[in-house]
């Protein structure tokens, strides 16, 4: 059965639309899903994004939620690597750097090194919410979760960002360097190809109705 | 029609050589050849000599009527002369032997006019009915009749005439109930129109070989549509032709190639004689495709066997045909002869009558990346509507061994397959179609029917590939029919629970559970598979299963109670055994216990305030409740640390918790909460932290030590979560701050660091921003970080951080200058 959108639940859906924009273009972010379940190409985009993060069954999905809530997709790692820059001076960091040859590895080093105390708090986690928003919306898709469930997950993950972060811009600053920390440092990069964009360029582009649902910060 | 008698012969009798008796009969013939006006009759019936006298027909008044060798010299005059002799012949006057002998002659000499037009078919007809009356006679005259039928009928090389008899004894039913044959000692028998001894001795020189061969040579002649040689032989087969058959292998080779050719030639099927049967109940002419290479003519031929041959006879024949469709590269499948017969064999059969090879041969041919492309739809519909469709997931019965035999999926693997040394390469062509391939469908089935015997059959290493193949099929039974999918999935499903059996393979355990999402008819024995992992008494208990068990309390909440279904029997069964597991481990397990119990109740809360929208709620907070109790009634007292019981004991006391008619609950968690807050002795020793929390900092700060160090770090670091500005605490520190310089030289615990961190965040609060209300505790702060900090070798690093910090716009006027006052302090 599926449950009206009220203003409340968009508000909520809409903390993954950046994500959701990124990975499909043509999502629609006013309906549970994002992809429209009478079109086979979208349901085939889904299903090609499910496959894509190994979800398989509700099973899956709930598995992978987890991670994400727990922080165990990024949050730890970066939290362990900025405890450990803390501790450092910044020679101590350079040495480590320099010594440092994969090119990923270095962005990943500069961005904790830039946030080790300011995101001591919140590490990334309103990356990994804005996630475990999106996947659940994706497996929606191929009914492995109901709205009813939706709901329920929706309602305390939106209790969880706007608990930790104080405003849209923070809280999306967080999703950018999720994304950055998960992907590598996106900076635009016209030879790409056609019709992908970087998450900040969503961002950009990003349009949300209504957008002052989101005044309702800090809980 | 008595004309040409009354002309040539009355002229011709001459009485005087004829005894009275044989007068008497004579004058019978002429009244009924009604020549009764002539003067012969009217002398003689006047004659006295015959008062008294019986009549006799004697030879010599038979050849007085019937030979005349003048007469049979024009063929018009001598049929018509024949043609008259129907009432002589009925009454019983009988041709005697030389008159037959002649009369034999005279109808080979006369074959070919007979058949032109000059002769009316009413005389046809009148000389067939004589011929008819002749063979069916018991005289003399039968047996040569009949010869002389029969080879004209059997001479092909004139097969005009052959035909030309067949079909008038076909029509007249000539050569159909008996013949006579006169005997040494005149004594006459009759004998039917059989093929046996007697026959082929009466028209064969009894040669049966000879016989066969002009049998042979007959039945592909004559013309289509239309009966012939055949039609007329057919009531004469016996078992006995049948046993001659039978006994000569070669011979039926023959047969075969005449049934063939007359199948060409004449479109007929002959199934009769193909079908004989011996007084045994054997079928030689079928039987007999079993020993010999196929063509496609025997593919016809088989096509057309009977239906109650028993089973025995074709067995072979049956291996043949799958030899033939093998032979060439399967190219005979593009034949004419398997197109419109050889399927046939194939579909109009059951399992149960083909052979075990049918199997090899169908994975052969179809099998994805080895198979004949062209041919496997065909197959794989042919095979699969013999094998899979209708079974309901069970293996068919078929031909083996000429035996019936109950395939099992074991013998498959073993005999048929053969995979055993080799199961990833024969499995990786088939993994990669979906179950929609009926060959996958077959092997789920296999395997599914040897599931108990697999662990022998397979080592660990292969039964990991064979999880994995299955795990494949089942994921691809989404795209595909229903009825398929509800047909494979559950043989699947099943097939894998009893493969993992193993404990502690859990992700494995969860993607077979997991399938459950496929389709809602294996749901159920999903659920009870990874209940029976995750809840297994059997099976000791792990802490990583126990954390795997609340973990799925959120699946089970927020699924309200639609998934993890068996965390409910976890919740009513488990609480006593986890409880005693933990009592059993010696190590300290309070942090584990504390999450744990903090998931619990986090959940109960949550069932608690929601309670209202959904009665799946309230019944997962009662279920929590009976766990809670049996747990904390059961484990040790001293099991869990400060904070938790604390942490227990307020949530009992809650409105939100409502536990205030668990008496038993309440009793279990005061008990907790008395071993730390009620008792003074404090035995247990909890992590550094933990005790330094329950510091309550009254004491006289005379000189620096390591319990107020602690105590003053603690703050430090937890100021923003329990809003304990504590002023006091830390400014001794700073008006002692050469005494804490020097007494952290001795420190080799890192407290100097940590003290610098910690500091350091202190200065990014902007809740001790100046302007704010705990500006003192601020001020105190960025004044002790720059005692602490200065001259060190971090003070360049948190300099430069600051600085960062400072400019990056985020914070406050007051703040971002207070900020690098501090970097001008470190500096200076």
């Amino acid at each position: 059965m599926t449950q009206e959108i009220t203003p409340e639940i968009q508000d909520q859906l809409n903390l993954s639309a950046l994500i959701l924009k990124k990975n499909y273009k043509n999502a629609d972010l006013t309906s549970w899903s994002g992809f429209d379940l009478e079109n086979d190409m979208h349901v085939k985009q889904a299903k090609r994004l499910l496959s894509l993060f190994g979800i398989k069954s509700g099973l899956h999905l709930r598995n992978s939620l987890q991670r994400y809530e727990n922080g165990q997709i990024v949050s730890h790692n970066f939290e362990k690597l900025a405890s450990e820059f803390r501790m450092m001076t910044s020679s101590d960091f350079d040495a480590k750097y320099n010594a440092e040859e994969s090119p990923r590895t270095k962005g990943i080093y500069k961005m904790v090194w830039k946030y080790r105390f300011s995101l001591k708090k919140e590490k990334l986690m309103g990356y990994e919410m804005a996630f475990y928003i999106f996947q659940m919306r994706l497996g929606h898709v191929l009914g492995y979760m109901g709205t009813e469930e939706l709901i329920l997950r929706l309602e305390e993950a939106n209790d969880t960002i706007k608990s930790t972060f104080s405003s849209w811009s923070e809280f999306h600053r967080n999703v950018c360097l999720g994304d950055e920390y998960v992907l590598g440092a996106t900076e635009q990069d016209v030879s790409k190809f056609p019709g992908t964009a970087t998450l900040w360029e969503c961002y950009q582009r990003l349009h949300i109705e209504h957008a002052d649902w989101f005044k309702t910060w800090k809980k | 029609m008595s004309a040409i008698f009354k002309e040539k012969i009355v002229p011709k009798l001459k009485l005087e050589s004829l005894t009275p008796s044989e007068v008497k009969a004579l004058l019978q013939v002429l009244e009924l050849m009604d020549t009764t006006d002539t003067d012969l009759y009217k002398n003689a019936v006047n004659s006295s000599k015959l008062n008294g006298v019986t009549t006799e027909f004697t030879k010599n008044t038979a050849q007085h009527v019937y030979f005349h060798p003048k007469v049979f010299a024009s063929e018009q005059e001598g049929l018509e002369l024949v043609g008259s002799w129907h009432p002589l012949l009925q009454k019983g006057f009988f041709p005697d032997e030389k008159s037959t002998t002649k009369l034999v002659e005279f109808l080979n000499f006369s074959l070919s006019y007979l058949q032109t037009d000059a002769v009316s078919e009413d005389l046809k007809t009148q000389i067939f009915q004589v011929l008819k009356m002749l063979v069916q006679s018991e005289s003399e005259a039968s047996l040569p009749i009949v010869r002389f039928l029969v080879d004209r009928i059997f001479d092909i090389r004139d097969v005009l005439s052959s035909d030309f008899l067949i079909q008038f004894c076909i029509r007249y039913q000539i050569l159909n109930e008996t013949y006579a044959v006169v005997n040494s000692d005149k004594t006459i028998t009759k004998f039917p129109f059989k093929i046996n001894n007697d026959f082929v001795q009466h028209f064969f020189d009894n040669d049966w070989r000879k016989f066969i061969t002009q049998f042979h040579r007959i039945l592909p002649v004559g013309r289509v549509y239309v009966t012939g040689a055949y039609d007329l032989m057919l009531p004469w087969f016996t078992t006995d032709l049948a046993a001659y058959y039978y006994d000569n292998l070669e011979i039926i080779f023959e047969a075969h190639k005449a049934i063939k050719e007359r199948l060409i030639f004449g479109d007929v099927k002959s199934l009769e004689l193909l079908n004989l049967k011996t007084a045994e109940g054997f079928y030689p002419l079928i039987a007999a495709l079993g020993p010999k290479v196929w063509d496609a003519g025997d593919t016809l031929l088989f096509n057309n066997r009977d239906k109650d041959i028993p089973q025995e006879q074709l067995d072979v024949c049956y291996l043949r045909f799958i030899d033939w469709l093998t032979a060439d590269g399967g190219s005979n499948f593009y034949t004419e002869a398997f197109k419109d017969y050889g399927k046939l064999i194939f579909t109009e059969n059951t399992a149960e009558a083909l052979p075990l090879q049918c199997i090899p041969f169908w994975f052969n041919t179809c099998h994805p990346e080895t198979g004949i492309k062209n041919q496997t739809e065909t197959y794989n519909t042919i095979f699969s509507d013999l094998l899979i469709e209708e079974r309901q997931g069970k293996l068919p019965m078929m031909r083996f061994d000429h035996k019936d035999f109950q395939m099992t999926g074991e013998f498959l693997i073993k005999n048929v397959f053969q995979t055993k040394d080799n199961l990833k390469g024969f499995l990786h062509g088939f993994t990669k179609e979906s179950i929609k391939n009926p060959l996958n469908q077959f092997l789920v089935r296999t395997f599914y029917d040897a599931r108990e015997q697999l662990f022998n059959l397979y080592n660990a290493e292969q039964q990991e590939i064979l999880q994995l193949y299955l795990l494949e099929m089942a994921y691809s039974t989404r795209d595909v029919r229903d009825d398929i999918r509800k047909q494979n999935l559950p043989l699947i499903t099943k097939t894998l629970i009893t493969l993992c059996v193993e404990p502690g393979n859990y992700s494995r355990v969860n993607e077979i559970g997991a399938l459950k999402s496929i389709d809602a008819c294996v749901t159920k024995i999903c659920n009870t598979f990874a209940g029976g992992h995750y809840i297994n008494e059997a099976r000791p208990l792990e802490l990583n299963i126990i954390q795997a068990w609340f973990n799925y309390l959120g699946d089970f909440y927020y699924s309200s109670r639609q998934e993890a279904v068996w965390v409910s029997d976890l919740l009513t069964t488990q609480g006593i055994r986890t409880a005693t597991y933990f009592n059993d481990r010696e190590d300290d397990l309070s942090y584990f216990l504390d999450k744990a119990i903090t998931r619990i109740i986090t959940f109960h809360r949550k069932c608690k305030l929601k309670a209202s929208k959904n009665v799946a709620f309230g019944k997962i907070s009662s279920e929590i409740e009976v766990y809670l109790t049996d747990f904390l009634g059961t484990l040790k007292k001293d099991k869990l640390n400060v904070n938790t019981s604390k942490y227990l004991s307020d949530y009992s006391q809650s409105s939100i918790a409502d536990f205030s008619n668990q008496t038993e609950l309440m009793t279990a968690i005061e008990a907790f909460y008395n071993v730390h807050f009620k008792e003074e002795a404090t035995t247990e020793t909890p992590t550094a932290i933990d005790n330094s929390q329950t510091i309550t900092i009254e004491m006289e700060v005379t000189e620096i030590n390591q319990k107020y160090v602690d105590a003053v770090l603690h703050n430090l670091e937890h100021y923003g979560e329990n809003g304990n500005y504590d002023t006091e605490l830390i400014q001794p520190i700073d008006e002692k701050i050469e005494e804490f310089k020097t007494w952290l030289l001795d420190d080799e615990t890192g407290i100097q660091v940590r003290m610098g961190q910690a500091l350091y965040m202190t200065l990014l609060d902007t809740n001790l921003a100046p302007g704010t209300e705990q500006e003192t505790y601020g001020n105190l702060c960025r004044s002790l970080f720059v005692h602490l900090v200065k001259g060190t070798q971090m003070a360049a690093s948190y300099g430069m951080g600051l600085q960062a910090m400072a400019k990056s716009g985020a914070y406050s006027e007051d703040l971002t200058t207070a900020l690098l006052q501090v970097v001008d302090d470190l500096n200076a």
